[in-house]
């Protein structure tokens, strides 16, 4: 109270100082630049993207029709005739594994570390988490190969077959949904969390009946990301799931081998033949469309879910 | 309903206990003059102390008010005029009380109400003149200030008229004539009991007047047209 | 000092740490039953601390370090022995800002009955449309009770949330800065509704409002940098403070 009155009795008047128009040009010039290096950066950016995509119709618009999404490829090489039907499929088998290992496996741990761990051990599991991302996928590949596909790692021998490939791909997933279901969590206010422990829930209670729902948002992201990430995977299935012309009679064994879409890609497009260069391209063009409508999918039920679930 | 309306219905009822007390020692005062009850006299004497108790109290509770619940508007008024009205009303219990006081010298026996009969009729009109000041100030009070117009002619008019009578007490007990010294000394008395009533009167105006000034925020007091 | 039987909390010698912080300096006080008790304090001077440590919810902060004793009816309830969910079903909480969780309105205010497993869907019916009565908030929701919480404005989800937190039947409510972020309506909603609470529950208040403070209080404290100043009847409290420095805070003169 004294020191403001005394500033006011002080009476002296703020020093006026002078406008310095030339900074005030400059900092407009520089503000435009900035601005015209993010749309360039943009620009550079998309511009593949959208090349590609236009490549990818332009070459393979041929086949792109209900009958190259629905039959099986036949003819010499394989593939000359016929469509996708089996990478499609086997997309679906691989996904559906790799996310029964990493959608629970993930959550988890991403709620343990943003709930329930102490900071010691958190800090060591953020960090085995991150170099998990980290981790080339040939590395995966590799390590599948062993514990899952030969018997000579955990006494697993699963052969080249969906399961060994879902797994390994699971095991990529798992980071990234960690990752992202930790940030989610972590940015729910602390005051849902309090206030369902104030009420007397168990941490157990208040993660079941606030946070997952909270949270939930962030979690479908997680998992759409690691879908999408796994779909785009060839090398942990070339050590553990190789490729399948037909359809897969199982999930493990000789049988239990999957097509699988970046697989059909990659080895069309090793083949000499031009046919087989139209469809690897508009394949692609289909691997896109599929991640698309995954991706409205998932976001359709997240939405449905906070609107009518609740 | 929120706290401060049930607070100041509180307020207002012990406001208007303590005009009830001062109204009634006003009346023992007076029936004490007439019927020279000596006891009356005491008890009034006594009761004055808690007349005076209420108005600590009544203040107390009006600061806590101001302090806890910042009152605005008609609240505002209504509490800060309450708070000057409890001090007229124990200045008023204190006049009682001092009637009885003053009252007790002439129950010696040496004055007798025959002596001054035409006195005791002024004193009769002014005591009641006083009493309906009073019972109206805190029907006003009570209730709420009504027709203001009517009110203010009211109120200047009952004090002119117990001015006037008050001086026609004096100007009687002065004329009168003395028989021995002991008059003398009654008749001082009853001088100072007529100022009492005449003080007792000029308290309840006031009252009305804050009313009035709560009311219309105007001071009749220093309003020439009056 | 009041009769034993009216106390309803208890707190004796307290003392709490936070890593190298001493937090809390030695507190000492009680709060009687059916009362509102208010704890004034500029920002940081550890009202909201303290509050939570009636309800154990410094459990969860790590590094913090508890000394003394805080009865509840005359029972620690930092004696190992006690069971915390019981505790805080007995105690409910109401927050700075509004939080109801991500639920329907109905869910909200079920949400402390099925944590406690009761599974009598008419006795959880009943029961929700009785707290949101109590919270006078039922008229306005009566029909979108299955709507989502947040669709409701920032006083009614604080109301909500006192229909939330009286649900489970609790003795004692704490509330830390329920008005804060509230418009001058729903505050005073709020005030109204914390003086007719008086008569079922202990309430304490945190607040950093004094005008507030002084409309709904019976009994007030003053907390600066972690000590008790000066604890008093609300009317002795806002009227002829006995510390200057309590003084000082409700003129607001720094």
């Amino acid at each position: 109270m004294a020191e403001l009155a005394n500033i006011k009795k002080d009476d002296d008047p703020m020093p006026v100082f002078p406008i310095n128009r030339g900074y005030l040009k400059r900092k407009k010039f520089y503000n435009s630049i900035a601005v015209f290096f993010a749309v360039m950066a943009f620009v550079i950016g998309s511009f593949p993207v959208f090349h590609i995509i236009y490549e990818a119709v332009a070459v393979g618009y041929k086949y792109l029709n209900w009958k190259f999404v629905s039959t099986l490829p036949t003819g010499f090489p394989i593939g000359a005739r016929g469509g996708i039907l089996n990478a499609i499929v086997g997309d679906v088998y691989l996904i559906i594994i790799a996310s029964i290992l990493a959608v629970p496996m993930g959550i988890g741990t991403g709620l343990y570390l943003s709930l329930f761990g102490k900071k010691r051990t958190n800090s060591v599991l953020r960090l085995l988490n991150e170099l998990m991302v980290g981790i080339p996928s040939v590395v995966w590949g590799i390590v599948g190969f062993y514990v899952f596909s030969t018997n000579a790692g955990l006494g697993f021998h699963f052969g080249f077959s969906a399961l060994a490939g879902g797994l390994t791909l699971g095991f990529i997933m798992t980071p990234i949904i960690t990752l992202l279901t930790e940030q989610a969590v972590n940015q729910i206010p602390a005051s849902y969390i309090e206030g369902a422990l104030a009420m007397g829930a168990t941490k157990l209670q208040a993660t079941k009946s606030v946070i997952i729902k909270a949270a939930s948002g962030g979690i479908f992201t997680g998992i759409l990301l690691g879908i999408m990430n796994i779909i785009g995977q060839t090398a942990p299935l070339l050590f553990t799931n190789y490729y399948n012309t037909g359809m897969p009679t199982g999930v493990t064994g000789p049988g239990g081998a999957v097509g699988d879409l970046a697989m059909l890609i990659f080895i069309y497009i090793h083949e000499p033949s031009k046919i087989l260069h139209y469809k690897a391209e508009a394949a692609s063009v289909v691997l896109l469309l599929f991640i698309f409508i995954l991706d409205l999918g998932l976001r359709l039920i997240n939405y449905l879910t906070k609107r009518f679930l609740l | 309903m929120n706290v401060l309306d049930n607070e100041i219905i509180k307020l207002k009822k012990s406001v208007v206990e303590m005009g009830e007390i001062v109204n009634n020692q006003l009346n023992n005062a007076t029936i004490f003059l007439f019927e020279r009850d000596k006891k009356l006299a005491e008890d009034t004497i006594k009761n004055d102390h808690k007349v005076n108790l209420m108005e600590v109290s009544i203040n107390e509770n009006c600061i806590k008010l101001l302090a806890l619940y910042q009152p605005e508007a008609a609240d505002l008024m209504f509490i800060t005029t309450s708070m000057k009205i409890i001090t007229d009303l124990e200045r008023m219990g204190d006049l009682c009380a001092s009637v009885c006081q003053i009252g007790l010298k002439l129950t010696d026996g040496s004055s007798s109400s025959e002596e001054f009969k035409c006195i005791y009729s002024y004193f009769e009109d002014v005591a009641k003149r006083d009493d309906e000041m009073l019972k109206m100030a805190m029907k006003m009070y009570s209730d709420g200030v009504k027709d203001n117009i009517g009110l203010k002619d009211i109120i200047i008019k009952d004090e002119n008229v117990i001015d006037v009578l008050s001086h026609k007490i004096v100007v009687d007990i002065i004329n009168s004539p003395l028989n021995n010294s002991k008059a003398l000394e009654n008749n001082i008395t009853y001088i100072f009991i007529a100022r009492k009533y005449e003080r007792f009167a000029d308290h309840a105006q006031k009252i009305m007047e804050l009313l009035l000034y709560m009311d219309l925020g105007k001071d009749l007091r220093n309003l020439p047209e009056f | 000092m009041a009769e034993q039987n009216d106390i309803k909390v208890e707190v004796k010698n307290l003392n709490f740490y936070y890593g190298n912080y001493h937090l809390l300096k030695n507190i000492n006080l009680y709060f009687k039953k059916d009362s509102v008790c208010t704890l004034l304090g500029p920002s940081g001077c550890g009202k909201s601390t303290f509050l939570r440590t009636l309800n154990r919810m410094n459990d969860y902060t790590e590094g913090a370090k508890l000394t003394g004793e805080v009865l509840i009816d005359g029972k620690n309830i930092y004696n190992k022995s006690l069971d915390v969910v019981e505790l805080r079903r007995n105690i409910g909480m109401v927050f700075q800002n509004p939080n109801p969780f991500p639920k329907s309105i109905f869910d909200n205010v079920a949400f402390g009955l099925k944590i406690h497993g009761i599974k009598n869907k008419e006795f959880i019916t009943e029961r929700v449309e009785k707290c949101l009565k109590y919270a006078g908030l039922y008229d306005e929701v009566k029909n979108k009770l299955h709507q989502s919480a947040f669709s409701l404005s920032g006083g009614q989800q604080q109301r909500l949330c006192i229909a939330r937190a009286i649900a489970t039947n609790p003795s004692i409510l704490l509330m830390d800065e329920p008005t804060a972020y509230l418009d001058p309506v729903s505050t005073s909603i709020i005030l109204d509704l914390i003086t007719t609470f008086k008569k079922y529950y202990t309430i304490i208040v945190a607040s950093h409002n004094i005008q507030q403070a002084g409309k709904i209080s019976d009994y007030s404290g003053f907390f600066l940098d972690g000590e008790l100043i000066e604890f008093d009847e609300a009317g002795n409290f806002f009227t002829r403070p006995k510390d200057k420095r309590t003084e000082n805070f409700i003129t607001s003169r720094y």
